[in-house]
């Protein structure tokens, strides 16, 4: 059985603006098991940054607010955790990557300052030792040139840099990996190479990896498990052969279907009519019930559950509960 | 037939660099490249960044000052008109360009974006153009009143339908879209590609499609050129070039994206290493030292860019080595 080692349960952040509330995460479950890889999927806006933020302790209070939930890391609560024991865990336990790598190193210090100050941070250990350990974990992103650690980000190219981050990030073997979009500014033949080394990783190390991105495809490649955000809300939870073979929700559906490519040129795409709610105008039942095709009455009024529809399989859809029908039949 | 014609098209910029500013090298962005568009053909140019396929769009119609080679546009040689005619030739041809959000003027009013192009042409009365403006809202689904808004009212696949309807409004022959639908979200980039073909058909446009995206590309196009550190290496009709691509790199290129189904069995080709700086290219093929097949001739000698059997256009020593 498979352990879980990050649980969210009910998560709601909610920014407090001037032009109301934006209620950015509204009751994300989300558990990641050892291990695992688990995709995070959504279009901008849908939440899922803000997701990953807050399980690192990073998104700035106020105007961001935790109104409601937990986040069990190993059995600690860090949405209640004082914040010096969460510095102690973010870095060494939880690490996380990001899309530009160059607007997260810094641009003063070398490579070698970045990678030593992550580990002499947590842990007391001899410069020389520190920079013989940064050495090798570079060699492990495949970065084994002469001097690097005396180079600085600007003399790196994309890819380079996004190694180096990963680097930094899996320097202290952290439990868990978040990786918000980090092949997302990069070229396809890097991106490959990029989502190879972090299976690599995963197997070496053992080391979890929340996996946040838009491309469906990355997805099928990496993921074991997928989470499907939209308007703030988990709408689909499932292992990755179902989400291509029988997606449950209609929103999933369509974004499955509005990929290009895979068929005749002649042919239309589909498209999901609409657009994604303004965040501070949520409707009042299903937040997707104005862009669905299977719209019904009771989708306008109630906000549908996260319900079973196979085993391991959850969607966000009254569709799944014989349609019309009243509560309980699914 | 033939509407655009592109010759041996280069264009370097200079570097400057040193203590006083001195010029002290070259980018060739664009390196001997050429080829054909039909009318009413959608040519697609896919490559990574820096490979020259945006320049070679725009030095094509002259937004960039070429450096050599020649461009045949419906019949006129856009090199040698003076800037008057070129001028007045660019009614024909139009840009749509990625970022939504930095391409509209932030303090004018749609309907003023939209007319101003015919203002500048010269085209109808001031009336004439006030029903055009909203004939063209029209034809990309937007609605009357939101000629009224202002760019930051929109959302970005509404913005890019301005911009589309921009580049409509001269009713040109060719447009030339760079990563048209790069900064959307899958489910609005497909409302978007809809709206390009749907268009296409109506006014017989020519389109010359940028992107870095292959799925969007091979959805949309008819034929597509791969670029590579400012040349062309290989062009072929769209159906051809997936499934059976010639050269190496285009071949690591397409096995390295995700493709969106986890049971799909394939071999992966992980290049190594990253595209050299443009700025000193390497000799011969450009892309010898990423490639596993290369061997001696590739370091010396540049391949010739030619025809292998029914149009597939292709750079690469391998085409003779294997006969």
């Amino acid at each position: 059985m498979a352990q879980p080692m990050l649980e969210i349960q009910q998560l709601k952040l909610h920014f407090f603006t001037d032009q109301g509330v934006v209620k950015a995460v509204d009751g994300v479950d989300l558990t990641i098991n050892k291990g695992e890889i688990v995709g995070l999927v959504g279009e901008s806006g849908c939440g899922k940054s803000v997701t990953s933020l807050s399980i690192m302790g990073l998104v700035p209070q106020p105007p961001g607010k935790i109104v409601n939930g937990s986040i069990l890391f190993e059995g600690k609560d860090l949405v209640r955790i004082p914040s010096r024991k969460m510095r102690y865990i973010r870095g060494k336990e939880i690490a996380m990557i990001f899309q530009e790598p160059m607007t997260s190193l810094n641009p003063l210090f070398t490579i070698g300052n970045q990678l030593t100050e992550a580990i002499r941070t947590h842990e007391t250990c001899s410069r020389r030792e520190a920079e013989q350990r940064s050495l090798e974990m570079l060699k492990k992103v495949g970065i084994s040139r002469e001097g690097i650690l005396r180079e600085y980000p600007h003399q790196l190219s994309g890819g380079m840099r996004q190694r180096v981050m990963i680097a930094m990030a899996m320097i202290l073997k952290p439990r868990l990996l978040i990786a918000d979009e980090p092949t997302t500014a990069l070229d396809v033949t890097i991106q490959a190479q990029i989502l190879d080394l972090m299976r690599l990783l995963n197997k070496e190390f053992g080391t979890s990896i929340l996996m946040i991105t838009h491309d469906l495809g990355i997805i099928a490649e990496l993921c074991d498990r997928v989470f499907v955000m939209y308007a703030g809300q988990v709408v689909e939870e499932t292992d990755r052969y179902s989400l291509y073979k029988s997606p449950g929700h209609p929103y999933t559906q369509g974004l499955l279907r509005s990929i290009p490519g895979m068929e005749e040129r002649q042919k239309r795409l589909y498209a999901i009519p609409g657009q994604v709610v303004p965040p501070h105008n949520m409707p009042a039942g299903c937040r997707f019930a104005p862009r669905c095709q299977d719209v019904m009455e009771r989708c306008k009024k109630e906000v549908p559950p996260l319900s079973p529809v196979a085993e391991g399989h959850l969607s966000r859809c009254f569709l799944h509960q014989g349609g019309e029908q009243e509560h309980g039949t699914a | 037939m033939v509407l655009l014609d592109v010759r041996n098209l280069q264009k370097s910029f200079p570097v400057y660099g040193g203590m006083f500013g001195k010029k002290t090298g070259e980018v060739r962005a664009v390196d001997d490249v050429s080829f054909t568009v039909e009318e009413g053909e959608v040519l697609g140019f896919v490559g990574e960044s820096g490979c020259g396929k945006s320049t070679t769009g725009r030095t094509m119609i002259r937004l960039y000052e070429p450096t050599g080679g020649e461009v045949i546009f419906d019949g006129k040689n856009l090199f040698q008109l003076s800037a008057g005619e070129m001028r007045k030739t660019r009614r024909d041809l139009q840009m749509v360009f990625q970022d939504p959000f930095a391409s509209l003027n932030p303090r004018q009013k749609i309907a003023n974006i939209l007319e101003e192009p015919l203002i500048v042409h010269g085209i109808g009365t001031a009336k004439e153009r006030k029903e055009q403006v909203q004939e063209l809202l029209h034809v990309v689904g937007l609605n009357p009143f939101h000629g009224e808004r202002y760019p930051h009212q929109f959302s970005g696949g509404q913005r890019q339908r301005i911009g589309i309807a921009r580049a409509l409004s001269t009713r040109p022959k060719l447009i030339v879209a760079d990563e048209p639908v790069s900064a959307l979200d899958v489910s609005i980039q497909s409302q978007v590609l809809n709206l390009m073909m749907d268009l296409q058909e109506q006014f017989s446009l020519t389109y010359i499609f940028i992107s870095h995206d292959l799925s969007v590309v091979k959805h949309i196009s008819h034929r597509v050129g791969v670029m590579y550190l400012g040349r062309m290496i290989e062009l072929s009709p769209r159906d051809e070039l997936y499934s059976k691509p010639l050269h190496p790199y285009t071949r690591a290129l397409l096995s390295a994206v995700p493709v969106p189904d986890p049971e799909a069995k394939r071999k992966r080709m992980i290049l190594k290493g990253d595209v050299p700086s443009p700025e000193k290219p390497p000799a011969g093929c450009a892309f010898h030292p990423r490639c596993p097949h290369v061997f001696e001739r590739c370091r010396e000698e540049r391949p010739v860019f030619e025809d292998a059997g029914g149009g597939h256009m292709v750079a690469c020593h391998l085409m003779e080595k294997g006969g």
